[in-house]
C-alpha cells in the first residue's frame, strides 16, 4: 500500500521514471525501502515538512498522510525514514526496517503492486530491484519498450 | 448519547477539545491501525485507540470523528496534544484497556459504526 | 523476500502498451489516494483490470488520482466513454465495479444506483 501512494506523489510531481529497491539483509536484521523518482522535487522547506500529516502540496488538502503513515510503519519496527530531495532533481524517499522486529509488517504483493502501476501510468517508467543477499531480481520497463 | 455523558459514565479525562463535549456521538469504533480507521471510521464515531502519535489527529480530521480516546492510561505524545488542540479534535484518555471500555460503552448503549 | 513474477509484469506491460495513443474509448481512474488505498482501490482496480481481460471488445485505458477530498465514500472510480463527461462512481466493492465495468463500460449505461455525480471534465 505504502508503495502505491508514494508513486503518486512521483506522478504528481511529473515524474518519468520512478526506482523502487527493496532489500534484505539477514546479517544486520534490516529491510530497506527506496523510491526514487525525477519528479520537479521539493526545495528544503517543502522537503522538511513532507512526512507531517498536516502538510500536502495537493491542491485543496490540508492532510496528507502517504508518507507521514510510511515514516510511523518504519518508527514502529524501529527503523528509520528519510526523504531527499532538490528542486529539478527528483525525491528519494527511503524507509528502513528491523526485520525481525514483531511491528515489522509483512510485505505486499510486489507483483501485483508493479502490474498496478505499469498499467496504471503508461508514460512512466518503472524499475524494480529486489535484493536479498547475493539473489537479484529485477524489472526494468523500459527493456520491455524497447524490445 | 453526548460525548459528556461518555465522560461522566465511563469517566473520561479531556485532555484536548473540552469545549465540544456536546457532539453526539453515532457510534463506537476499536482500531489502532490507522487505515483501516480512514476505511471504517465515520462522521461522530468514538474512536479507541492506543496510537499516541500525530497521525491519529490527522485521520480524526479526515473522518471527523467525535472523538478519540486514548485506551489503558496511555498519553497522547506533546506533537498530537498540540495538533489536537490546534485542530479542535477532542482528545480523552481512559485508564481502562480498550476491551472493557468498549465493553461498557456498549452495555451503556452506544453501539458500532453503522457501515 | 518472493518475487517470481517478473514474466507476468512484462506481459501486463505490453498488453498496456499496445494500446495505441489517443484511440481509447474508455477511461477508467481508480482513486488511489491514502482514504482509497485503505478502503480497497487495489482491490477495485485489480477486478477492473481483469474484466478488461476478459472482454476486448474496447481498448480501455487505466488511471489513478489522489485524494478527492470524499474519504468517506471510497472506494470510488471515475468512469469516462469518449465523448461523454465523466461518471463518479462510489462506495464501491469488486461486485459493484464488475457490474460497473459490464454496464457502463460495455453497453454504455450509466448504472445510476451507484453513481454519485456525472462531471463536466471530458479529457478523452
Amino acid at each position: 500500500m505504502h508503495i502505491l501512494d508514494v508513486v503518486q506523489n512521483s506522478v504528481r510531481a511529473e515524474a518519468k521514471l520512478v526506482e523502487i529497491t527493496l532489500s534484505g539483509d539477514q546479517e544486520q536484521d534490516l529491510l530497506t525501502l527506496e523510491i526514487r523518482d525525477d519528479g520537479k522535487g521539493m526545495d528544503s522547506e517543502t522537503c522538511a515538512r513532507a512526512s507531517d500529516p498536516f502538510f500536502t502540496t495537493k491542491p485543496g488538502r490540508r492532510i496528507g498522510l502517504g508518507l507521514a503513515l510510511l515514516a510511523q510503519a518504519a518508527r514502529e519496527a524501529e527503523g528509520d525514514f528519510q526523504v531527499a530531495s532538490r528542486p529539478e532533481a527528483g525525491t528519494m524517499i527511503a524507509a528502513s526496517f528491523r526485520w525481525s522486529h514483531p511491528d515489522c509488517k509483512p510485505l505486499g504483493d510486489i507483483t501485483a503492486t508493479l502490474e498496478t502501476l505499469v498499467t496504471a501510468h503508461r508514460g512512466v517508467d518503472f524499475v524494480y530491484e529486489q535484493r536479498e543477499g547475493a539473489e537479484i531480481a529485477r524489472f526494468d520497463s523500459r527493456e520491455v519498450r524497447r524490445a | 448519547m453526548n460525548l459528556r455523558q461518555i465522560v461522566q459514565e465511563v469517566r473520561l479525562e479531556v485532555r484536548a477539545g473540552g469545549s465540544a463535549l456536546e457532539t453526539e456521538v453515532q457510534g463506537g469504533y476499536a482500531s489502532d491501525i490507522i487505515s483501516d480507521v480512514l476505511a471504517n471510521a465515520r462522521q461522530g464515531t468514538l474512536w479507541i485507540t492506543h496510537q499516541r502519535h500525530p497521525n491519529i489527529v490527522a485521520a480524526a480530521v479526515l473522518r471527523e470523528v467525535a472523538a478519540i480516546v486514548l485506551a489503558n492510561g496511555r498519553e497522547p505524545e506533546e506533537e498530537a496534544l498540540r495538533k489536537a488542540r490546534e485542530e479542535n479534535v477532542t482528545l480523552l484518555v481512559s485508564s481502562l484497556p480498550a476491551y472493557e471500555l468498549a465493553g461498557r460503552l456498549f452495555g451503556l448503549g452506544l453501539p458500532g459504526v453503522k457501515k | 523476500m518472493r518475487f517470481e513474477d517478473l514474466d507476468k509484469i512484462t506481459d501486463r506491460m505490453r498488453k498496456v502498451m499496445s494500446l495505441r495513443e489517443g484511440s481509447s474509448q474508455a477511461k477508467i481512474t481508480v482513486h488511489m489516494g491514502t482514504c482509497g488505498l485503505s478502503a480497497g482501490a487495489r482491490k477495485i482496480m485489480k477486478a477492473l483490470i481483469q474484466c478488461a481481460d476478459e472482454t476486448a471488445t474496447k481498448d480501455v485505458i487505466f488511471s489513478t488520482s489522489a485524494c478527492a477530498g470524499l474519504c468517506s465514500r471510497e472506494p470510488m472510480i471515475t468512469i469516462e466513454l469518449a465523448g461523454q463527461a465523466p461518471v463518479k462512481y462510489v462506495d464501491l466493492t469488486e461486485e459493484k465495479a464488475k457490474r460497473i465495468f459490464s454496464e457502463h463500460i460495455v453497453n454504455g449505461k450509466i448504472v445510476a444506483e451507484y453513481a454519485l455525480a456525472i462531471g463536466s471534465e471530458q479529457t478523452l
